[in-house]
């Protein structure tokens, strides 16, 4: 039956009696309690008289059997199990009392006739219940018997005949082989086929000529990237986080082609999930499998000022839980975070025992997307391993305390300077961002005095009198007042010093060489003298902090006389600033540096009496300072930068926490991250299969959980959404929702026939889709005949193949496709086609210019389009492509005059009408009629009506006389934006074939599967 | 049938063939079914359909001050807050509180702008607002607006949207989607921008969510086509459009009567619709067709991305019939922390932009007679602290992000007209009376809308999805209703 809105029940009434579909029938035999009495007191009832106890009225639950049948008070039932008469619940749905009748008004509710009759006849029945029909697992099918033995060509057709011939229908005439070959083309790879593969096949005379294209097109390329497209919106796949300034997201494409690379080697599909839930967890997990995990991190990140990292982090754990049971269970569990569902068997409890499994990975909300796996492309990796060959035998040649190093060692022992070669300077002006009090000591040192805030930068300014200093030396200073000492103002006493900058009368000076007492491992001093400053690079001493520790900075050339700025960058975070310190300056002769404070112990020791060790270590901390192997060192260095220089790309990954480091789950009040109820462990939903025997805890546990043999929906969901993406829609309509408020199956049977064909074949999708597009049910012509749409408008009963509207990126990648544009490059960064400008006008000073790609990226498949959460490309929005701000499981076309303005105006479309104009015209034929003829062939792989190709021609004509008196018309519709004109073709010529061909591209047929 | 229930757009392309193709394609096979097709009214997704319970209001204008206003040097007149300038807060305010940017115990802020009362109804008005303050006894003032978000673009998602996280449909698409357009030429819910930047909610603002898409916002620029792709290509006029569209239609009536699909059907009238808004559209758009007194009344200047021009466009979109006309004015997020977002210098700034125009609209839509069938909102997402954020030691005067109470106000289709509900406490920090929701403030606008905020839903994930979410805690406010 089909809604209206506001229209009175009477008319209703009517529609029911006008649509002879059986699919609501069956009320002659007995009341099926999950398929006819579930829906309506799911939908009418439990809202108040469900599980959910919180919501529950009148303490009456009408899900569970015992209690609905209970006696209330003296002799009044709810149900009365074979007493109509007894049963208060049929008195008060058909009450028209106002205050009495149930559902209250205010519900907007209310049960109708058709269903009061239903609910009647199956308390008459003794008001059984069963369990909602896909929470039962499902069994194997007995294959029906049909009268036409000679239609089906599987057991899919068997079904879906059996089940028109119960209505007095027959099946539709096989689609003619051109036709069915543009279908399963579209089908399986997103694209038409070329000329030739049409030639080809009308030539192929053998049995199995249609196999072998079946075989030809799921072993192509084009395949995974057909089916990454479905799966995209399920994984909400964009490249930006989204939310306020909608930062992109230039380091999960490596995610979109792990989806295509998966499809395309026909990875199983439980092997498909496991990765993308759990790759990181799976033994000795390889990077592919890290790189699966992406899946989940394709979560919004809220970057805008002022907001709780952990309050969004809370909202991305919880849309994983959500995606993960609606994507392979079918189930919408997102109202089980403030309350227990209302209809489907998932408590609040179990909703946040699901939510600890997922609230274990380390990323937080970050705007760098931490954590990343680094990711190198396979010529990259080559590259690094030569670069380390290289070092690795330079440094060798140098390695040890070789004769020249311990020679100028020696040399610098005798000549070092002492202490007293530093001037300390005298700060005469103090800022900082946090303007945070600082106090000059007697020592001229600057000491903090206020509460420490998380970052800061220090900017001192300093006279200097003397012409040729060559460095600067920092002391940072442990000081009673700081926190264990300092000398930084974090807890332990340390801080990140991530850049040190140096102005001379406002001009800014080059440090040639920066060293230290000690740094912290893993950091170092020389990258806060490194181009640009990063928040966590830099000079760090955890390790060696609550004493005085100092850095030198010797600069390329010596410093004139004038005002000395000094500016700290301290932007890590966590009040990792400095707390006390003082600058001192020097002309002593280069090299300035500062002996490493455990060296200091062995420059003690006069050199006659070091160690072997000690003597090697001395040369290893010495070598880059020695001018005589300088050249060496600089090549050495070189080399380092150019590997350094292959930067990977980050991928986000899940990562699990250590272990001390595990976070505890709670049930969320109202599902606030702020209002944390009762300690939760981990688990799975019970109403379903238990957790697996030995499975791990964790997400790689749950994965295994949702692939079980035992679970009733995974199996079903997935099948039923490969049927949905051939058949134009789910055996199941509302694939996104198996529960009880979702869509009946219009053939329960076959659908779990499908699900074991799949589950028991090794989760095999390519075997599962040819078995689909082999069926005699998918061969059939897509013409629907007045007798079919009276008693079937919706084609519910499969009695004629759909007909259907591409898909946002597939009406792209045919328009480029056939006017031969289409690159066939497949993977890497996505790409930037061309867009009207100004569109990226994020908030925040979000990224506003929009590198529009050139050359063969233009012309990418649209699922490598750049997708911005916020302002997704707008002819793929227009074609009803979702923002992926959340995930998709259904697009649902549309059909609307500016879908028309894409494609008959949008310059890639135009470009397109263009390239197949001139197509056409080189096309050898003898005569106009033909060159449309084959045009339309070409486009609509069907054989022209006469009809068709003299309005073409009648077009072509019209408009070569049109442009014939308008020849600057005719070159701007011709070239721009294609470009000049090949010889031979006059711009008249060439417009008139653009006018045809962008009619081509906007026929119904094209832009429909049928 | 209570429930709009068309997830299936198929379904409803469908009845619309059964309709049209009567007259269309008569002659083919099909049409002798169309005696036998019982459908009512609904021609297109877009038709006019009736509304719920009867209403005045027809259509809407919502002007959203995207950032928001701080109603503490607008409309929410404080003198203690004013006596109190530069005192610490009182501890018993903030205990507890998180603020977005404010560290430590602030400063109290009073309203460096002059106050007056206004009109018979003496509604209090700042003086940066002169042109809204003659409108006192027009509009409702609703001071005591509340919300939990106060980040904006969770803010803007939950006011329009119901929800904070992104995905779900706008109030905009809801409206078209329950009461159609007027004008099928036109798309039925227009969004302008103003300010140079988009709202921090993004596109999802008018976004349709799990609705149809064709009830999804159509954003027009003001300056090119309005709407993007409409011009045809270099080289093409209008008439070799033309002929090109007869052979399109020649060629799909084939396709028609081949496959015997009503879609094909729809498909060439949405190209015939294409072609009519190419002209209609940018009719609509240009603003140099008004009489120069109309655009003095503004401050309206043809070619420009005002908001004056939006308010104007809006006027003139509704006039024709559109049904929610939404704009964004980007740039009211008054921190203090340099002069062009502070209080002194870059809000009286804001304020010249948007006060003439604003006030303009309600006295235009008046002499027209549409106001008593328009409802027109003016607000923003969130209110500001009645305390001086001084970011990093800022010296520019500023407040910060609050959620707690704020100002927006309703004028035209049946509001109540110069009342002033609510009211905060003497900082203007806390709700004292009459708290208005957001959750109640959607429930209202679609009350006066002729929507019944609790039944009108749309099935979608196993719930029925609603503008006022999952609860009934969302009450219409009757006090607001003329």
């Amino acid at each position: 039956m089909i809604r209206l809105p506001f229209i009175s029940s009477a008319k209703a009434a009517a529609l029911v009696v006008l649509l002879p579909l059986a699919a609501f029938a069956a009320e002659k035999e007995g009341v099926d309690f999950s398929k006819q009495v579930l829906p309506i007191i799911s939908a009418k009832c439990f809202h108040c008289h469900g599980q959910d106890e919180h919501s529950r009225k009148a303490k009456l639950r009408l899900d569970v059997r015992e209690e609905a049948v209970k006696e209330r008070k003296d002799g009044v039932f709810a149900i009365r199990p074979g007493d109509v008469s007894k049963s208060e619940l049929l008195k008060r749905i058909t009450s028209t009392d106002p205050d009495e009748v149930m559902p209250p008004t205010k519900e907007g509710k209310k049960v109708d006739a058709r269903e009061a009759a239903v609910l009647k006849k199956w308390i008459e029945q003794g008001a059984s219940y069963q369990k909602h029909w896909s929470f039962v697992a499902p069994v194997r099918p007995t294959v029906p018997k049909v009268k036409n033995r000679k239609w089906a060509r599987n057991d899919i057709d068997r079904f879906v005949l059996a089940r028109l011939e119960k209505e007095g229908l027959k099946p539709s005439a096989p689609a003619e082989k051109s036709i069915l070959l543009r279908r399963v083309s579209l089908d399986l790879t997103g694209l038409p086929p070329t000329a030739s593969d049409l030639e080809a096949f009308l030539k192929d005379k053998s049995t199995n000529a249609y196999e072998k294209v079946v075989d030809r097109l799921l072993a192509s390329p084009r395949y995974g990237e057909r089916w990454a497209r479905m799966w995209l919106d399920i994984a909400r796949y964009a490249d930006s986080a989204g939310y306020g300034s909608d930062p992109l997201r230039l380091n999960i494409w490596p995610y979109r082609d792990w989806v295509i690379k998966a499809f395309n080697s026909n990875m199983r599909f439980d092997e498909f999930t496991m990765e993308q839930l759990a790759g990181d967890l799976m033994e000795n997990s390889t990077e592919d499998e890290k790189v699966a995990t992406a899946f989940h991190r394709n979560t919004m990140t809220n970057t805008e000022g002022g907001t709780e990292d952990e309050e969004w982090r809370v909202a991305a754990v919880k849309d994983r839980c959500d995606v993960t049971v609606q994507a392979w269970m079918g189930l919408s569990m997102g109202c089980a975070q403030c309350h227990t569902h209302k209809f489907d068997p998932i408590s609040q409890k179990e909703y946040y025992q699901f939510f600890a499994i997922f609230n274990q990975t380390a990323d937080s909300d970050k705007p760098d997307e931490r954590p990343t796996l680094p990711l190198y492309k396979p010529a990259e990796r080559k590259k690094i391993q030569e670069f380390d060959v290289q070092i690795a035998a330079k440094e060798r040649a140098i390695e040890g305390a070789t004769p020249e190093i311990l020679a100028e060692l020696a040399k610098w022992e005798k000549e070092r300077p002492d202490s007293n070669m530093w001037t300390v300077w005298e700060p005469v002006k103090f800022d900082s961002d946090s303007h945070d009090g600082f106090k000059k000591l007697s020592d001229n040192s600057l000491l903090a005095t206020n509460a420490a805030p998380m970052k800061d930068n220090y900017e001192v300014t300093y006279r200097s009198a003397v012409s040729n200093v060559s460095a600067l030396r920092l002391e940072v200073l442990a000081d009673d007042s700081l926190p264990a000492k300092g000398p930084g103002r974090n807890a332990t006493g340390n801080f990140l010093l991530n850049h040190f900058e140096v102005s001379v009368n406002g001009k800014a000076v080059k440090i040639a060489r920066a060293t230290a007492t000690f740094t912290e491992m893993k950091y170092s001093v020389a990258d806060a003298i490194e181009e640009g400053s990063k928040p966590r690079k830099g000079w760090s001493v955890d390790g060696s902090t609550n004493k005085h520790q100092s850095a030198v900075f010797e600069f390329a050339e010596r410093l004139p006389v004038g005002e000395v700025k000094v500016k700290l960058v301290q932007q890590y975070g966590k009040k990792q600033t400095i707390g006390r310190f003082r600058i001192s300056g020097t002309t002593a002769a280069t090299p300035v540096i500062v002996v490493p404070e455990k060296l200091e112990v062995v420059l003690a020791i006069s050199a006659e009496k070091r160690t072997a060790e000690q003597k090697d270590e001395l040369a290893k901390w010495f070598r880059p300072f020695v001018r005589s192997i300088s050249e060496q060192v600089k090549a050495i260095a070189a080399l380092k930068a150019g590997r350094d220089a292959i930067k990977p790309v980050e991928v986000p990954v899940m990562q699990e926490l250590p272990t001390k480091e595990r976070r505890v789950s709670h049930v969320l009040f109202k599902g606030s991250y702020l209002a944390p109820g009762d300690e939760v462990s981990a688990g799975v939903l019970s109403a379903f299969n238990p957790w697996p025997a030995g499975a791990p805890t964790n997400r790689l546990g749950a994965a295994k959980w949702l692939m079980s043999p035992e679970n009733p929906l995974t199996a079903r969901v997935i099948a039923n959404r490969f049927w949905g993406q051939i058949f134009g829609r789910g055996i199941v309509e509302t694939e996104e929702d198996f529960g009880t408020q979702g869509t009946k199956p219009t053939h329960p049977e076959l659908l779990d026939w499908l699900a074991l064909d799949l589950r028991e074949n090794g989760w095999d999708i390519k075997r599962y889709l040819k078995t689909l597009v082999m069926s005699a049910t998918y061969q059939q012509s897509s013409r629907v005949t007045p007798e079919l749409l009276a008693k079937d408008p919706r084609n519910y009963l499969l009695a004629h193949a759909p007909r259907r509207r591409l898909d946002a990126e597939f009406v792209r990648d045919q328009a480029l496709a056939l006017s031969g544009l289409l690159s066939p490059k497949i993977g890497g960064p996505s790409v930037y086609p061309p867009q009207p400008d100004n569109l990226w006008r994020a908030a925040f000073n979000g990224e506003r210019s929009y590198p529009t790609s050139t050359g063969e990226d233009k012309y990418r498949r649209g699922i490598y389009t750049f997708w911005r959460r916020t302002i997704p490309h707008p002819s793929m929005t227009t074609f009803d492509a979702p923002s992926r701000e959340t995930c998709t499981f259904r697009r649902l076309p549309t059909n609307t005059p500016l879908q028309a303005y894409v494609t008959l105006n949008d310059p890639i479309y135009v470009e397109a009408a263009q390239s197949l104009g001139r197509r056409l015209a080189k096309v050898e034929a003898a005569t106009l009629p033909k060159r449309m003829e084959y045009g339309l062939k070409l486009v609509l792989c069907r054989q022209p009506t006469k009809r068709e190709v003299a309005a073409l021609c009648e077009l072509y004509e019209s408009e070569v006389a049109h442009y014939s008196k308008a020849k600057d018309e005719a070159v701007k519709l011709s070239t721009n934006p294609l470009g000049p004109l090949p010889e031979g073709l006059s711009p008249a010529e060439a417009a008139a074939w653009t006018t045809v061909a962008n009619i081509l591209l906007n026929l119904d047929g094209v832009l429909m599967k049928g | 049938m209570t429930n709009f229930d068309f997830a299936h757009g198929r379904a409803l392309t469908r009845r619309q063939f059964l309709q049209r193709a009567g007259f269309s394609i008569g002659s083919m096979a099909l049409g002798g079914l169309m005696a036998r097709d019982a459908f009512g009214a609904t021609k297109s997704p877009l038709a006019v359909k009736h509304p719920m319970m009867p209403t005045r209001a027809k259509r809407i204008i919502y002007l959203h001050m995207s950032g928001a206003p701080p109603s503490l040097d607008l409309f929410d007149y404080k003198p203690k807050l004013n006596e109190l300038n530069m005192q610490p807060c009182p501890e018993s305010l903030i205990a507890g509180q998180k603020f977005a940017f404010i560290k430590g115990t602030p400063k109290l802020l009073g309203s460096p702008h002059k106050f007056a009362q206004h009109g018979k109804s003496g509604g209090w008005f700042s003086n940066l607002v002169p042109n809204m303050a003659g409108l006192a006894d027009e509009i409702c003032m609703v001071k005591s607006m509340w919300t939990d978000q106060f980040n904006h673009s969770p803010a803007e998602l939950f006011l329009f949207t119901g929800a904070q996280r992104a995905g779900n449909a706008s109030m905009g698409s809801w409206v078209t989607y329950g009461l159609g357009s007027e004008n099928q030429d036109l798309p039925g819910f227009v969004v302008l921008l103003s300010g140079g930047t988009d709202p921090t909610g993004g596109k999802s603002l008018w976004g349709s969510g799990f609705l149809p898409s064709v009830y999804q916002g159509v954003q027009c620029r003001t300056s090119g086509a309005p709407i993007l792709y409409s011009e045809n290509p270099a080289g093409m006029d209008r008439e070799s459009r033309r002929r090109s569209l007869d052979k399109l239609r020649e060629l799909n009536e084939v396709e028609a009567k081949l496959y015997g699909d009503p879609e094909t059907l729809t498909r060439i009238e949405q190209y015939e619709l294409a072609y009519r808004m190419q002209v209609t559209v940018p009719d609509v758009f240009d603003i140099s067709k008004e009489p120069e007194s109309i655009r003095a009344m503004y401050g309206a200047k043809p070619g420009e991305g005002s908001f004056a021009n939006n308010c104007l466009l809006a006027r003139r979109l509704v006039e024709k019939g559109v049904r929610f006309v939404q704009l964004f004015d980007w740039g009211w997020d008054m921190h203090g922390t340099a002069a062009s977002n502070d209080l002194v210098t870059g809000l009286p700034m804001k304020c010249k932009e948007v006060d003439q125009a604003s006030a303009a609209l309600i006295a235009d839509l008046k002499q027209r007679g549409m106001l008593e069938d328009t409802l027109v909102v003016w607000g923003g997402e969130f209110g500001r602290t009645p305390m001086n954020e001084a970011r990093n030691g800022s010296t520019f005067l500023g407040r910060d992000h609050h959620p707690k109470c704020f100002t927006l106000w309703m004028a035209g289709g049946g509001v109540k007209p110069g009342v002033v509900h609510g009211a905060t406490d003497e900082f203007g920090y806390n709700i004292v009376q009459d708290k208005v929701t957001v959750r109640d403030f959607q429930a209202t606008v679609l009350h006066l809308m002729g929507l019944d905020p609790y039944r009108f839903s749309y099935p979608y994930l196993g719930l029925n999805q609603r503008l006022i979410g999952p609860t009934d805690e969302g009450q219409v406010v009757k006090a607001l209703l003329a």
